[in-house]
């Protein structure tokens, strides 16, 4: 049996944004409306087809509530591949999340693709972050920018499918 | 080390036969080198064999070969992943954290990695975190129904301009800072003419979009320091400190132009009427100067509509 690429990704991004219901919207297809805080990670796997062969993609989810120290935090990223920063677009102050865990990934030293997204974009109006203020943070980093809704499942499976294509593109 | 190995030993013996923790030793490759008499155990797995990759065993060691270079290299002195969410689909919860260490022993260099059930202890603190996430999440809900209630309560829906309510009280702030530091203010008064006909001739949706079409003219042509409201019906209110009513009326004349302008891609039409008042030692009160204004503004309607009349009392 030939050999599949494995590749980590992790959902950073402050409580509550939605990261859980990402990677469970990516793997497994569904949506839950309740909320369950994520404590330490939990890891979840998909494997998608990409035109160079499989890859298989390790979804690290990752508490978004900073119950250890540092260097913990550190470790969870450690190995990671590339990212997926997540900010909730209905609360104006998890937009700070994007700055916070770049800066974070860039302190363990990693140089990795990263991807934000704005999630919850279906709850239109609650909406409390615009285009402009998204674009602006990803442009500072150069990277993407996705409006998604874990809920709807709009865009999920691109802000996925996108970091697959800049790790990629990494080599 | 130890003082009492012996006991050490009796402790450890004690864990791993209640599945606590279990161990296992690894080769540079992750590979399992030997492992606990408790491990497969431990993992509900008996498949697990020496040699096998613990990558396969633990998802959160696949990738970590270079953490592994990176503990010998001293560049990070151990390499701990706590809580991590170990429950297969459709079991309980149950939560592991793994440590990993260097062990040398002569030439003979490998890894330790204990493994510890820490479910206990995440579930806890999984309810302490879930409860602190709920208490801020409804505090930010509130905050935010609270803000949009003192929106409904201040401002006026159609126009986003404030309201009476507002009005009343900025007045008065502005009225008193005016008699303290002795600067003038204005006062102006503004009526849509025949506003009744432009409904009955296009319909309310025509008068509502007059409507917020001059609310937008009047909050564009505004200084940051200036305050407008919506009086009632089709009637506004500007507030204009620093200004006497000859300058008032220069404002208020940009403003009918800059309507006219902006009414032009439209069918229909409208014009405004506007009264201006400034304070006085004769008018000093709120009530007084929106009188004056008010008088001012049914002056400019007696006399033919679209036109700017100011209160006597400035002549």
């Amino acid at each position: 049996m030939p050999s599949i690429a494995q590749k980590k990704i992790c959902l950073l991004g402050e409580f509550a944004v939605g990261k859980t219901s990402l990677a469970r919207r990516f793997v497994e297809g569904r949506f839950d409306d309740r909320y369950l805080s994520t404590i330490g990670v939990k890891i979840s796997r998909r494997v998608i087809e990409r035109s160079s062969g499989n890859l298989n993609l390790l979804v690290w989810d990752l508490s978004g509530s900073d119950e250890f120290n540092d260097q913990i935090q550190a470790n969870y990223l450690r190995g990671s591949s590339g990212a997926l920063i997540v900010c909730d677009l209905t609360r104006r102050e998890t937009l700070a999340g994007f700055q916070r865990y770049a800066d974070r990934i860039r302190a363990v030293g990693l140089d990795i693709p990263l991807v934000f997204i704005g999630n919850k974009m279906d709850l239109v109006e609650e909406r409390a972050i615009s285009d402009a203020e998204l674009q602006s943070v990803a442009e500072t980093f150069q990277s993407p920018c996705l409006l998604s809704s874990a809920k709807t499942g709009e865009n999920t499976e691109t802000a996925f499918l996108r970091l697959a294509e800049m790790m990629e593109a990494r080599g | 080390m130890f003082e009492n190995t012996a006991l050490a030993l009796d402790v450890l013996q004690a864990l791993l036969e209640r599945q606590k923790v279990t161990y296992a030793l690894l080769e540079d490759d992750l590979s399992l080198r030997e492992f606990g008499p408790n491990f497969q155990t431990f993992l509900n797995n008996p498949k697990v064999h020496f040699g096998q990759s613990a990558a396969e065993v633990f998802d959160a060691l696949i990738g970590s070969e270079q953490v592994l270079q990176d503990i010998w290299n001293g560049i990070i002195s151990e390499y701990r992943l706590e809580y991590v969410n170990f429950s297969p689909p459709n079991f309980p919860a149950r939560y592991i954290s793994l440590y990993i260490w260097p062990r040398q022993r002569a030439s003979d260099r490998h890894f330790l990695l204990l493994v510890e059930d820490v479910t206990p202890a995440a579930l806890l603190e999984q309810r302490a975190i879930q409860a602190r996430n709920e208490l801020y999440l409804l505090r930010a809900q509130l905050d935010q129904d609270n803000a949009r209630l003192q929106r409904q309560a201040f401002y006026d829906a159609l126009t986003e301009l404030p309201n009476r309510r507002y009005l009343d009280d900025a007045l008065r702030r502005y009225i008193e800072f005016s008699g303290r530091y002795l600067t003038p203010l204005s006062l102006m008064m503004m009526d849509i003419d025949d506003f009744k006909v432009l409904n009955d001739a296009f319909g309310h949706p025509a008068g509502d979009e007059g409507l917020r079409l001059l609310a937008r003219v009047i909050s564009e042509s505004m200084r940051a320091t200036d305050f407008a409201a919506r009086y009632g019906g089709e009637e506004f209110c500007v507030f204009l400190p620093m200004l006497d009513a000859a300058r008032a009326r220069v404002f208020a004349d940009r403003i009918q132009q800059t309507l006219e302008q902006r009414l032009a891609p439209f069918p229909w039409r409208f014009t405004i009427s506007v009264g201006i008042a400034a304070l006085t030692p004769g008018a000093a009160s709120a009530v007084e100067l929106i009188k004056l204004a008010d008088d001012a503004l049914y002056r400019a309607k007696r006399e033919g509509k679209n036109r700017i009349c100011v209160s006597e009392t400035e002549k």
